[in-house]
């Protein structure tokens, strides 16, 4: 079977609110869009969609997604499903793998909108079955009609758990906990409160959490999982005043089974590296994203735009808004004649996300202690702390040397998880900053990929022109 | 949706044509999808292609079962998910 | 008391310097500008082999290859030493001429290659199943983890006195008169009575400065890795040595790591890269891609739909005869370790011996004449 060759104007890669909004705009400003997603349906995570109709606490949202996804396709926009991005170079040139077969890109502009994935700290047992993220907890529910566990805790920090937890609790779970790092809710109340215009929305996504008000603990985090091959109970401990968690004050609740952490998101920059783009690192914002101009969605990369999760986590307004602003921008590249976006819109949504991102502040230092001798911080290799202490001990101080000498990173995942974790045990251990640390850096393929997908889609493509 | 069927380890069972395969292994396993390399349990985690986690073998290719629709006759291995 | 020695390059070359010269007593710091091994070693195929390499160091392989045996079963196994054997697979009925040349000759020096017949090839390889020609093996040729090499050397170097700093680049050699007096690091000085530099392709700019010349270029090189499979791939495979052009001009190795990855490269005759080219590492090509994928699945075409994980770059260290520069240079004190022209990890005892058989003033073990500086005219400048 040989590859798909697909030219056009503009490749969007990712098809969550950023992908789906710059290209519509892309298209409407009259330039040939194609959209790689990697899901059967597009959406992402905000938008994610059930295969039939919307039900539940989140039905506003997915009707909103699908309405998206229909202006979207009706605009004419190409969509590719279960499409995922192994290979680019600059010229721009994608190589994907859809189901099996190959695809060769060669826009004159892409899009960058690949979007993020829950981000965990390592604590001992949370590899157990019945841990996993909030987010993969959501898709279970909203789209599989499956619980995560009937007594489920909910850890971690950030809106996004609230969220989670009236989704549950609309579902039938018995929330247990809703632990949440931050101190209390008072900077969150106080931060809406300077935001009329999201009163709304908050009071929308609030409310299905209320009726569990009592179950919320503050200024905690998870300590422990522990269980006989599932989880089935949880550690918790408050912070101390030095910032580290008082093992003094744990408390174990008993008859989980299912633990649901995450804190915050970590942006998938792999294509963008790929790409050579400028990467940036700020903890906050989910650590390393993809630096854009924000009147733009230009990356430091000609022809490549970005927008939405990747370029920094910010949620769902500033992602639409973002695309927006890359996907006029990317036409434009195109040679089609598109307006510029509206970046005040733009300044505004992301107003509120940064007040979100102050509210809900991380306790690093706390987050990577977590971690005993036997905890593995890289789960793909089945490397643990010790592991990596040992090499630390014998002089390895970043991602080069840790991987090299432990496999932390060199796993399928390609080192997205364990990223997070590793960076807050070195700087824990060693006092390296998580930022100098570096991450895993991207190297061809961007996703484990059939050697004969590989092959179809590289001979596919055109020898760029002779210098 | 109809309903199909498929092997599980070698079991026949019937299952929606469509859902979703790790959502499946995940009710039918109580939560455990495959085991590593040193012999510990594994289930989802990230639920959204991230983590390889939930990686188990379809027709003898391993795949993400969390990005994975069931189709009829398909033989799914939760013990050759990795070597 | 013997003086103190600064060794600037922590990959195998300035481990098995650095443990070769404690032994003897000296005091030795390693430095690296970055973690040990995670440069030109750490992406090494690291292949121990006597096999279609060299005529002239004949000896001196045999002789590292006794070493590299030693280190194993001294050290129980820390760096997977795994005498698997090396296939070189022939696709010209004119390079069947060219293996037996090579058989003859690495038996006359009391080696024990052959050339295959079918049968044999497939019970030596079983899924080695695509066309060619004819094969050549090897039986004694073996594999290590490079990493776990250079750690482990380091690690016994450390046991016997060394210090090891890395992320410490040595920025600049300092000399009073015509010696060495130490190394300037953004750590500080560090007084040294001789410096090694086994600094891969760095080596060159860092003697430049004190007048040395030498003829080393970067070359890049390329590697893929596959997710892991079960045992598939029982030793290394590679290409017979050819004047024929295609993937015979070139290069292929071919090999499954201990965690199962298989690992493989097939480059064409590439081209030598600008000095400082080792400063920024690129994207792996896709002409390269293409090439590898086509040879590892021709020769084993069950691993086709195998999904590929990991690729990697990095720059070997090239002098114009295919062979490591050693011994001394330029000021009294200063000492080079380097020219691996990507097949040289399996050198790294020859190395450490001849420097720190010279830096002790004592007869090397092996001949060092193959390595000798001043084998080449003075260069002209670039």
């Amino acid at each position: 079977m040989s590859a798909e060759r697909i030219a056009g104007d503009v490749c969007v890669v990712g098809g969550g609110p950023a992908g789906l909004s710059a290209a519509l705009a892309a298209r409407e400003a009259g330039a040939t869009v194609h959209l790689l997603d990697l899901f059967e349906r597009p959406g992402g995570q905000y938008f994610m969609q059930p295969a039939a109709g919307a039900h539940g606490p989140a039905k506003r949202q997915i009707r909103e997604g699908a309405a998206l996804i229909e202006r979207v396709r009706a605009a004419g926009v190409i969509i590719h499903g279960e499409a995922e991005v192994f290979g680019a170079y600059g010229d721009p040139v994608i190589f994907a793998g859809a189901g099996g077969r190959a695809l060769t890109l060669r826009p004159r502009a892409v899009v960058l909108a690949t979007g993020a994935h829950d981000r965990v700290a390592p604590f001992p047992g949370w590899t157990l079955p019945g841990v996993m993220t909030p987010g993969a907890a959501q898709r279970l529910v909203k789209l599989h009609g499956t619980l995560p566990g009937r007594r489920v805790v909910l850890a971690g920090s950030g809106p996004f758990l609230m969220v989670v937890a009236g989704q549950l609790r609309a579902a039938g779970c018995d929330v247990l906990r809703i632990v949440e790092a931050a101190p209390s809710p008072a900077r969150l109340l106080a931060g809406i409160a300077r935001h009329p215009g999201r009163w709304a929305e908050a009071a929308r996504l609030l409310a299905p959490v209320a009726p569990l008000a009592s179950r919320f603990r503050f200024g905690r985090l998870v300590t422990a999982a522990g269980g006989d091959g599932r989880v089935e109970r949880v550690t918790i401990a408050p912070l101390g005043s030095d910032g580290l968690p008082l093992t003094a004050k744990a408390e174990t609740i008993e008859g989980v089974d299912a633990l649901l952490i995450g804190q915050g998101f970590r942006p998938q920059v792999e294509v963008a590296r790929l790409f050579g783009c400028a990467i940036d690192f700020d903890q906050d914002a989910g650590g390393h994203h993809v630096r854009v101009d924000r009147a733009s969605g230009a990356t430091t990369v000609t022809g490549v735009f970005a927008a939405g999760e990747v370029t920094g986590v910010a949620g769902a307004r500033p992602a639409l808004a973002g695309g927006r602003i890359a996907g006029l921008s990317a036409a434009r590249h195109a040679g089609r004649p598109a307006s510029e976006g509206d970046l005040t819109a733009f300044e505004h949504a992301l107003d509120f996300a940064l007040m979100l991102r102050r509210a809900y502040r991380l306790p690093y230092a706390a987050l990577g202690s977590l971690a005993d001798a036997e905890t593995l911080l890289c789960r793909c290799e089945e490397v643990s702390a010790g592991d990596v202490d040992s090499a630390l001990a014998e002089g390895a101080r970043d991602a080069a040397g840790i991987k090299l000498w432990t496999r932390a990173g060199m796993g399928p995942c390609q080192g997205r998880q364990c990223g997070f974790g590793l960076g807050l045990h070195l700087c824990a251990k060693a006092g390296i900053d998580p930022a100098a640390f570096g991450a895993n850096p991207s190297r061809f393929p961007a996703r484990p990929v059939p050697l004969s997908i590989v092959a179809e889609a590289l001979s596919a493509d055109e020898p760029p022109a002779a210098p | 949706m109809s309903m199909v069927s498929l092997l599980l380890d070698g079991q026949p069972i019937t299952a929606e044509e469509g859902a979703n395969l790790g959502a499946l292994l995940h009710r039918l396993g109580h939560g455990r999808l495959r085991v590593t390399e040193s012999g510990a349990p594994r289930g989802l985690f990230c639920g959204m292609g991230s983590c390889f986690d939930c990686v188990v073998l379809v027709d003898g290719a391993p795949v993400r079962a969390c990005l994975t629709a069931i189709r009829a006759g398909m033989r799914v291995s939760r013990t050759g998910g990795r070597p | 008391m013997k003086g103190h020695i600064v060794v600037a390059g922590a990959g195998i070359s300035g481990a098995a310097t650095a443990l070769m010269l404690a032994e003897r007593g000296f005091a030795v710091t390693v430095l690296d500008r970055a973690s040990a091994g995670t440069a030109v070693s750490g992406a090494s195929l690291a292949c121990l082999g006597t096999h279609m390499s060299s005529e002239i160091e004949i000896g001196q392989l045999i002789w590292a290859t006794r070493r590299w045996a030693e280190w194993d079963a001294r050290f129980a196994g820390a760096f997977h030493y795994r005498r698997c054997g090396q296939i070189r697979f022939i696709d010209h009925e004119a390079d069947i001429a060219v293996a037996e040349k090579w058989i003859a000759f690495e038996r006359a020096a009391g080696l024990a290659p052959e050339l295959l017949s079918r049968e044999r090839l497939r019970a030596i390889e079983p899924a080695l199943t695509g066309p060619l020609v004819a094969a050549s093996w090897s039986p004694s040729d073996a594999l290590v983890n490079p990493f776990l090499a250079v750690r482990c050397l380091l690690k016994a170097a450390g046991t016997a006195g060394a210090r090891y700093r890395g992320h410490c680049p040595v920025e600049a050699i300092e000399t009073a008169g015509d010696r060495v007096t130490g190394v300037v690091t953004p750590q500080g000085r560090i007084a040294a009575d001789a410096v090694v530099v086994a600094g891969g392709p760095w080596t060159a700019e860092l003697v430049a400065g004190l007048g040395v010349d030498l003829p080393i270029l970067p070359r890049r090189a390329q590697c893929l890795a596959t997710v892991r499979q079960p045992p598939t791939i029982r030793g290394v495979v590679g290409g017979c040595k050819s004047d024929h052009g295609g993937v015979d001009a070139g290069y292929t190795q071919i090999q499954q790591s201990e965690a199962g990855q298989v690992l493989f490269n097939t480059v064409l005759a590439g081209g030598l890269s600008a000095p400082g080219a080792q400063h920024h590492v690129p994207e792996v090509d896709r002409r390269f891609v293409l090439d590898s994928i086509a040879t590892l699945t021709r020769l084993f075409p069950a691993l086709a739909g195998v999904e590929l994980l990991r690729s990697w770059v990095r720059y070997e260290a090239v002098t114009p005869d295919d062979r490591f520069i050693v011994g001394p240079v330029g000021p009294a004190g200063l000492w080079v370790a380097a020219g691996d022209n990507g097949t040289g990890f399996c050198r790294a005892p020859v190395i450490g011996d001849v420097i720190a058989a010279g830096i002790a003033g004592e007869t090397c073990a092996i001949d060092a004449g193959p390595y000798d500086p001043g084998r080449f005219t003075a260069e002209v400048p670039a």
